[in-house]
């Protein structure tokens, strides 16, 4: 029981370290400091106002993340 | 990750972040996946690949901050709050007023025609001088001119006049009505006669002329955009601009 148990905190304090720290992939088509590039976006989801490229979100602070479903 | 974008989203949100959630998937997967996985941040459905190209994506998730300005402010971190932080201080948000009569003020203000704003709330206020919304607009438009101007004029002070140039035009262009747009032309004026400011002025409009191909898109176009940053850090190495363009060149 007290093996199983520490087994759960070794695991979940590696979960929690490997969240802060796995770098991201880095893209390799920008760098700090240049203009994003803009894209037309089709559809939005959770985003009533709506948006029809990055473009027209100046004047934000954009959190892109480019995620996939699997 | 969802968990801590739907919170970043949360948190931040009404200061000026919006977290958007780029893919290509059909629009069904992306629903199941709100459905399984509970996002309630913004999801972008984007076509094909040229979003991911543009930012040369080389796996998932990939995280890139954009500032109010359009620029990217980091491309490593996956959860970068304190950048998140630091930019939001640069965003001004300008509420819109609640009231019928209010309607021509809120349409400055969505065109972000500031000086229109300001001007048409200044003289409703000389007439209602207790109208608290009115009084809380022109604070805010104030206050944002003023921290407009103040990252110009650090602009130059670092030597990136050309940068400074362009944000002080805007600046002037969004508040013209506004008492205090024309100190941004002076700023102009001076900066263009500066002979300090020359090699970076001509960098600037270089890289302008660079930024116009890539944006074509073209290969073609991405090659003489290319062309024209060699020029820039040929001919006016020692400029804040030149860095710019080393980036852009890629």
């Amino acid at each position: 029981m007290k093996i199983y148990l520490l087994g759960g905190i070794l695991s979940l304090s590696v979960l929690a370290v490997g969240y802060a720290s796995i770098p991201t992939p880095q893209p390799e088509g920008i760098s700090v400091g240049q203009e994003a590039p803009d894209f037309e976006i089709t559809e939005w989801r959770n985003f009533p106002e709506g948006a029809s490229s990055l473009a027209d979100l100046r004047g934000r602070v954009v959190l892109l993340d480019f995620w996939r479903t699997w | 990750m969802v968990p801590g974008l739907n919170e970043l989203q949360e948190k931040y949100g009404e200061q000026g972040l919006v977290v958007v959630g780029v893919t290509n998937e059909s629009a069904g997967l992306v629903e199941t996946s709100i459905e399984n996985q509970s996002q309630t941040y913004p999801i972008a459905l984007v076509r094909g690949g040229s979003a991911d190209s543009a930012y040369g994506v080389k796996g998932f998730p990939t995280v890139v901050l954009v500032g109010p300005d359009g620029t990217v402010l980091t491309n490593k971190d996956r959860h970068p709050e304190s950048a998140i932080v630091e930019a939001l201080n640069s965003v001004v948000l300008t509420p819109l007023l609640e009231g019928q009569k209010y309607s021509s003020i809120n349409k400055a203000i969505k065109k972000k025609d500031l000086g229109k704003a300001w001007k048409a709330a200044s003289a409703m206020l000389a007439k209602s001088p207790e109208d608290a919304q009115l009084s809380g607009l022109l604070e805010s438009l104030e206050n944002s001119f003023e921290s407009g101007f103040n990252s110009a004029v650090a602009k130059t002070e670092k030597g990136a006049f050309g940068d400074a140039v362009e944000s002080m035009e805007k600046l002037a262009d969004r508040y013209k009505g506004y008492t205090r747009a024309k100190e941004a032309l002076q700023k102009v004026k001076a900066i263009k006669k500066n002979p300090d400011a020359s090699d970076d002025l001509k960098a600037h409009a270089m890289l302008n002329k660079a930024k116009a191909e890539f944006k074509k898109g073209k290969k073609a176009n991405r090659k003489k955009g290319k062309a024209i940053c060699a020029k820039i850090l040929k001919s006016y190495p020692d400029t804040p601009t030149a860095k710019k363009a080393r980036a852009m060149q890629g």
